[in-house]
């Protein structure tokens, strides 16, 4: 067949201009997504935990999907699941960031995943959100942090305790990072409050045989005890140390407010636990904009055991990147670390949350909630606003200079006096 | 005084923990030399079926009985299908199991959910020399006890029993006098994962219930299973969660729970680098040494002579 070169050209105009006109128009800009990338726990050890975390940034994405995106783009999740296993965090932290090239991740919940992650992100300079309570310290450039540190739950907490019940604590705390460094934290805050660390022991992860543990409290007959237990199987303290009768009051940073223990374990297992929190669902009896916040989740996911923590900081975290991203224009790196060093708030369910520059962590409103026979709670003590000072107080303002390093209890003299 | 009795409160404590976490195993590993790697996840079936019971509102009783015919029916589904064809294979049922596990805990992640409701616990506590201790714990102990004798009893008095060990000895040779061998070894299978699933709905009566929840016991069932060896399942298993949680326990006062971890793994390391086949013989091993050792102290026996 004879093609002359006249009707090919014509045939492919009419054919392009055809496609263009029934192109569908799309709401959002043509540069495509913004992508948001989350490694999160929905199977394995941290599962139950972690589920609602997801949820919290879904909501916030749709939320603003809804509104039209950010600088007229669409957000996209793209969610890998971290198995609470941290070479799995590692592996989708480099295929997020490598082949998706995310704009952000957000990933980690235990400290060993968030810095498998976290360590793939700054490698290469992609903003890295933290969202969880945790043992902080870490001053990095691109790391982000949107859950309370020590200073904002143990530091509060433990005086409060010392007031109220005396000054002999023993510590359980899981035998990883994240407990070593806040076991130090608490033995600081003991000391610097008079009192006493009676016992201190570290329990490996995926232990859940207690009897020894109960056994030497019983012999201790401290005035309360300090749990700083992670997992499920570590969980299993609370119906052991209940059957043995151990009916000593107890404070934790990380029970409660992630794993929701009191839902899944019948009354009054935990009764008498105090937890320093932000947020946590009981919250919405105290708080309009918690109840909002509740409402908001339960409706998008009416089968949810629990609107923990985490929740929030998602959500809060999602939110607050579209803000630094509409400020800086731009999806650029420099651009947008610019952005989040201007000061940023946000409205969170427990009440405005300041982004600070220099820690780049967020001054945030803590309560202390105490659990009741029944297993409902009790906001006993408000806080206030708490800023995560301590940062600042070792030197560091990552608005001026930028570094990447985690402090320790230790690398501070006031708290290193405390410390064996 | 206090101190002995904690301490052998904690000892009785571990080794209930040891024995029944493994007891579905060792009939399974003893008769069949099958490396089940869905060990755990018949005891989450048991506490999944178990909570399911307890939720539809049988009597706690019932609900345990519940979870130990979920997991025995999908024991005996697993033996037909797949387990039935990799017998004498080892290495093929490894694998083959370890899918197996992975397939039932994320199915029923996926399907059921993160966690189910917690069973209650119905029992209190007890005071003895000033410290208290839980009726649950020493319930566990004594099940664990109850159950190694009926398992031994079932062996040395049933019918049953004398053909399960006529299998497990000399197979070919049980089939020859008429033993439908393939039947033992099913029914084998279901009672193992039966007694895998009644310690899950047991467990369950103190634990968050979900999907991996059995994973935490297979690898300590494991190492008791191959301390205990294959040769006389009872004693083994009885010789093997009397030594290790000894080692354990021990460790773990005298140190803290790492250490009585770690001195449990080595002590099962050293007991199969110098008896592979178990425990029992090792005890048989070291006799001989020590009879051996003491006759020759004693210069010539007549045994000797006549041995000679």
């Amino acid at each position: 067949m004879n093609i002359s070169r006249r009707s090919l050209m014509k045939t492919s105009v009419a054919l392009a201009a055809t496609s263009t006109a029934l192109a569908p128009v799309s709401a959002f800009a043509q540069e495509g997504p913004i992508k948001v990338g989350i490694i999160d726990d929905a199977s394995g050890d941290f599962a139950a935990a972690v589920i609602p975390k997801t949820q919290g940034a879904r909501i916030a994405i749709d939320e603003i999907n809804a509104a039209g995106g950010v600088l007229g783009r669409e957000l996209e999740l793209i969610h890998y699941d971290g198995q609470s296993d941290v070479r799995r965090h590692q592996e989708f932290a480099q295929r997020a960031i490598l082949q998706d090239e995310v704009d952000v991740l957000m990933a980690g919940y235990t400290s060993s995943e968030r810095e498998a992650a976290r360590a793939v992100a700054v490698e290469n300079e992609t903003i890295f959100w933290h969202n969880n309570q945790g043992e902080g310290g870490i001053a990095d450039e691109y790391s982000f942090f949107t859950g309370p540190v020590p200073e904002q739950q143990i530091l509060p907490g433990l005086e409060y305790m010392v007031e109220k019940y005396g000054k002999r604590v023993y510590v359980l705390a899981a035998d990883y990072g994240f407990g070593q460094v806040s076991a130090q934290w608490v033995q600081a805050s003991a000391g610097m409050a008079g009192a006493e660390v009676v016992g201190l022991e570290f329990i490996p992860l995926g232990n859940s045989e207690f009897s020894s543990s109960i056994a030497n409290i019983q012999n201790e007959e401290p005035d309360f005890l300090f749990l700083l237990l992670v997992g499920s199987a570590q969980s299993q303290y609370f119906p052991q140390a209940q059957a043995a009768g151990i009916a000593i009051p107890s404070i934790s940073t990380v029970n409660l407010q992630q794993g929701y223990e009191h839902k899944l374990f019948p009354a009054p297992t935990l009764e008498n636990l105090y937890v320093p929190v932000t947020f946590i669902e009981e919250l919405a009896q105290e708080v309009e904009s918690a109840q909002v916040f509740v409402d908001k989740v339960r409706a998008a996911f009416p089968d949810t055991e629990y609107v923990n923590q985490m929740t929030r900081c998602a959500y809060v975290a999602v939110h607050l990147m579209a803000k630094a991203w509409e400020a800086a224009g731009t999806t650029d790196t420099p651009a947008v670390l610019e952005a989040l060093h201007s000061g940023l708030t946000f409205d969170a369910p427990e009440g405005p949350v300041t982004l600070d520059p220099a820690t780049h962590h967020l001054a945030m409103d803590i309560r202390l909630a105490q659990v009741q026979p029944d297993h409902s709670v009790e906001f006993v003590e408000d806080f206030g606003v708490i800023e995560p000072w301590w940062l600042k107080e070792m030197g560091v303002n990552l608005a001026d200079t930028s570094q990447s390093r985690q402090y320790l209890p230790g690398d501070d003299p006031d708290l290193a006096a405390f410390l064996e | 005084m206090g101190d002995i009795i904690s301490f052998a409160y904690q000892y009785a404590d571990s080794f209930a923990l040891l024995a029944l976490s493994s007891i579905g195993l060792v009939i399974i590993f003893g008769m069949m030399g099958v490396i089940n790697m869905a060990h755990g996840e018949f005891m989450m079936i048991g506490a999944f079926g178990a909570s399911f019971g307890f939720q539809w509102g049988l009597p706690l009783s019932l609900a345990i009985v519940t979870g130990v015919f979920a997991a025995t029916a999908i024991g005996l589904l697993l033996e037909r299908l797949v387990i039935r064809k990799l017998y004498g294979r080892l290495l093929y049922s490894l694998v083959a199991t370890w899918g197996i596990s992975l397939v039932l805990s994320q199915g029923a992640l996926v399907l059921i959910g993160p966690s189910v409701p917690s069973l209650p616990n119905p029992f209190g506590t007890v005071s003895v020399g000033g410290m208290n201790f839980s009726v649950y714990r020493l319930f566990l102990v004594a099940l664990a006890i109850a159950l190694i004798v009926t398992l031994w009893a079932l062996m040395r008095f049933t019918n049953f029993g004398l053909h399960a060990r006529a299998t497990m000895t000399e197979p070919d040779m049980a089939e020859a006098l008429g033993v439908r061998t393939t039947r033992i070894y099913m029914v084998t299978f279901g009672l193992g994962a039966a007694l895998a699933g009644f310690a899950g709905a047991i467990f369950g009566l103190s634990a968050q219930i979900q999907p991996t929840f059995g994973a935490a016991y297979t690898p300590i069932a494991f190492i008791v299973v191959v301390v205990a060896g294959s040769r006389n399942i009872i004693a083994g298993l009885l010789a093997s969660a009397l030594v290790l949680a000894l080692v354990k326990t021990s460790f773990t006062v005298g140190f803290n729970i790492l250490t009585g971890y770690v001195a449990m793994l080595v002590t099962a390391l050293i007991i199969i680098r110098l008896s592979p086949t178990g425990i029992l013989d090792l005890i048989g091993k070291l006799k001989a040494l020590a009879s051996r050792h003491r006759s020759s102290t004693k210069g010539t026996s007549a045994e000797e002579t006549k041995n000679a």
